[in-house]
């Protein structure tokens, strides 16, 4: 068995905090930083495979008064590199909530060994991405109770690596099944099961 | 000329014990026992009658019909008693809670259990598994009782058709719906859900309360809010134009608490919004129990700045005391803390109807309310705040005088 375990990422975090203590933004994204490589490493540790650094905020940001500019993007990203430094391949960085069009370069230069999107707020059809990294895509709606088709799951995936070329896509809800009754959760869970098995087949 | 700052409730009043009680069973004389109590106080003279009848009806559907129309004459008499110049439907007796009360009413939708809200908070949530109907009117009743009983101008407040889709589930719209890019397949498959919510539910539960004599429908619609992305903002403002399009009725917009987001995003939309007569929204529990009026005094009213600026040109229903607990305290002059209550005083209430309406700009368009409707508060507690609040708008009145 496996274990993954997500972590809110050091930017998100310091967006979603009101600052009371720190001189400046960057002071409290570096320790945030800090603390999440040492989290990382205890988890890894223990026995955990993988970790997964959730950057909704990346992404989502219709909260703020002007739109993220470039030196904030890099400070975010550096946050990041920290925490992930001497073991890139055991984090990925998800994004959810939000459009990943706008970021998806970046995201995809990070030193991670998958990068995640939101398929339903990320647009693929615009994208022409490429990558040696793998793709999670979030393609199962963690806020809708609708289960989606396996077969509809597998050929969405396939038709999204016309879209970012990639040597592995993996299939996840977008975001956290704890909005949904228990039973249809499990019922997305077994359907990403079946399509990935289809996929597999293919 | 029309008296400046006219008061007003949002809605919702506690539900008494009997009211709930008697919905179900029949009650005892010890059940009416608050009833009893509060008839006096609010000018009920024919109670011991009234609850004769209710503890004698054997009938339960027309003992439960008893039970909301007498509950909505109390909430009623609360509100006149208060002062205020319009007393809505009575406190909301009638209707369980905003979102179950209109979705049990809807063909098509069924409730499929509690669902993680945000925090510890849990609801039930509906989703639309066929296409969904009015099954039978939703506030009539309420509508035809508050008219029956009430001594002032009704407003009529109902659940937005935006709130009622954001608040379930999509499953049959997004069934249906055949676009391979699943962000554009939930896009259309939302506008869809609320197009249909708006044309079969909302406009023909409109179009009774406005045959039956209704002429002020304010739309709630809290989860606006929630979603500020511009799809959403603009996908809210065709649902508002479409819902009131057509009607020859005063509607007004009341959307509260939208967090750290602010109201600045609503402001940036609200010209947009069609026959838009009126935004009442809340304040005060952004603002601090202290009195003043200069530039800097009241931080929870300069959101109504951006408002103003981007063009809206309507009144404001302006939230001018808190609902909810209080854990600060309060300068003595301002209101009193007794218990998990701050209890304004008219002065503060003065205040804040003063300093808003220098940022309005124009005292005509000021109207006075609670931040929210008072069902989480004691009535004692809601009578006390809501005579603040009309006593606050006499205050208010000498300073325009």
């Amino acid at each position: 068995m496996k274990w993954k375990v997500s972590i809110p990422g050091p930017y998100t975090f310091s967006e979603l905090s009101e600052n009371k203590h720190y001189r400046n933004k960057p002071d409290l994204l570096l320790d945030l930083a800090r603390a999440e490589r040492e989290i990382a490493r205890r988890l890894f540790d223990a026995g955990v495979s993988l970790v997964q650094i959730s950057e909704p905020c990346l992404v989502y940001q219709p909260y703020r008064e002007s739109p993220l500019d470039g030196s904030e993007l890099d400070l975010a990203f550096d946050g990041i590199r920290y925490v992930t430094e001497g073991r890139p391949d055991r984090f990925l960085v998800h994004t959810f909530f939000g459009d990943a069009s706008p970021v998806i370069e970046s995201l995809l230069a990070l030193p991670v060994g998958a990068v995640g999107i939101d398929l339903y707020e990320t647009e693929l059809s615009g994208l022409h991405a490429q990558t040696s990294k793998d793709i999670v895509l979030g393609i199962v709606d963690s806020r809708e109770s609708n289960v989606e088709d396996s077969h509809w799951i597998a050929e969405t995936a396939l038709r999204s690596k016309n879209h970012i070329k990639t040597p592995k896509v993996i299939l996840a809800p977008n975001s956290d099944l704890k909005f949904l009754p228990r039973q249809i959760a499990d019922r997305k869970v077994s359907t990403l099961a079946k399509a990935a098995s289809l996929l597999e087949a293919s | 000329m029309p008296k400046l700052f006219p008061v007003q409730e949002i809605g919702s009043l506690a539900k008494p014990l009997w009211r709930t009680k008697g919905l179900r069973q029949s009650l005892s004389a010890q059940d009416l026992r608050e009833a009893e109590e509060w008839a006096p106080k609010l000018g009920i003279d024919d109670y011991h009658d009234l609850a004769k009848g209710i503890l004698k009806e054997t009938d339960s559907r027309l003992r439960s019909k008893q039970v909301l129309e007498l509950s909505t004459v109390y909430g009623l008499r609360l509100f006149e008693k208060a002062g205020l110049d319009n007393n809505g439907v009575g406190g909301e007796q009638q209707r369980v809670e905003m979102y179950e009360h209109v979705v049990k009413s809807v063909e098509g939708m069924e409730f499929l259990g509690h669902v993680h809200s945000f925090d510890y908070k849990y609801f039930k949530k509906a989703v639309a598994s066929s296409e969904i109907r009015r099954k039978h009117p939703i506030y009539l009743r309420e509508f035809l009782d508050a008219k029956k009983h009430s001594r002032s101008p009704i407003k009529v407040p109902i659940t937005g058709p935006y709130t009622l889709v954001d608040w379930s589930f999509n499953e049959y719209y997004l069934r249906k719906n055949q676009n391979p890019s699943p962000k554009q397949r939930k896009q259309e498959a939302r506008r869809e859900f609320l197009l249909n919510m708006i044309e079969k539910v909302v406009r023909p539960e409109i179009r009774d309360l406005v045959d039956a004599g209704a002429s002020w429908i304010q739309i709630d619609e809290p989860a606006v809010t929630t979603h500020p992305e511009p799809f959403e903002m603009q996908l809210f403002v065709e649902a508002w134009n479409e819902t009131v399009r057509g009607f020859s009725c005063k509607f007004s917009n009341h959307t509260c608490y939208p967090s750290e987001i602010g109201y600045r995003v609503l402001a940036d939309y609200a010209p947009k919004l069609e026959k838009c007569s009126q935004l009442a929204l809340e304040f005060a529990n952004r603002d601090v129990p202290r009195l003043g009026i200069e530039e800097n005094a009241r931080s929870g009213y300069i959101a109504l700045q951006r408002f103003v600026e981007n063009g809206f040109d309507g009144e404001f229903g302006v939230g001018a005391v808190h609902v909810h607990d209080f854990d600060g305290t309060a300068d003595p002059a301002a209101g009193q803390v007794v218990g998990r209550d701050v209890l304004e005083s008219p002065e503060l209430v003065r205040d804040r109807v003063v300093f808003a309406s220098k940022i309005i700009g124009d005292a005509s368009k000021v109207w006075v309310n609670p931040d929210c409707g008072l069902r989480t508060r004691t009535w004692d507690v809601a009578l006390s705040k809501l005579t603040s609040v009309a006593k606050g708008a006499d205050l208010a009145r000498e300073v325009y005088a």
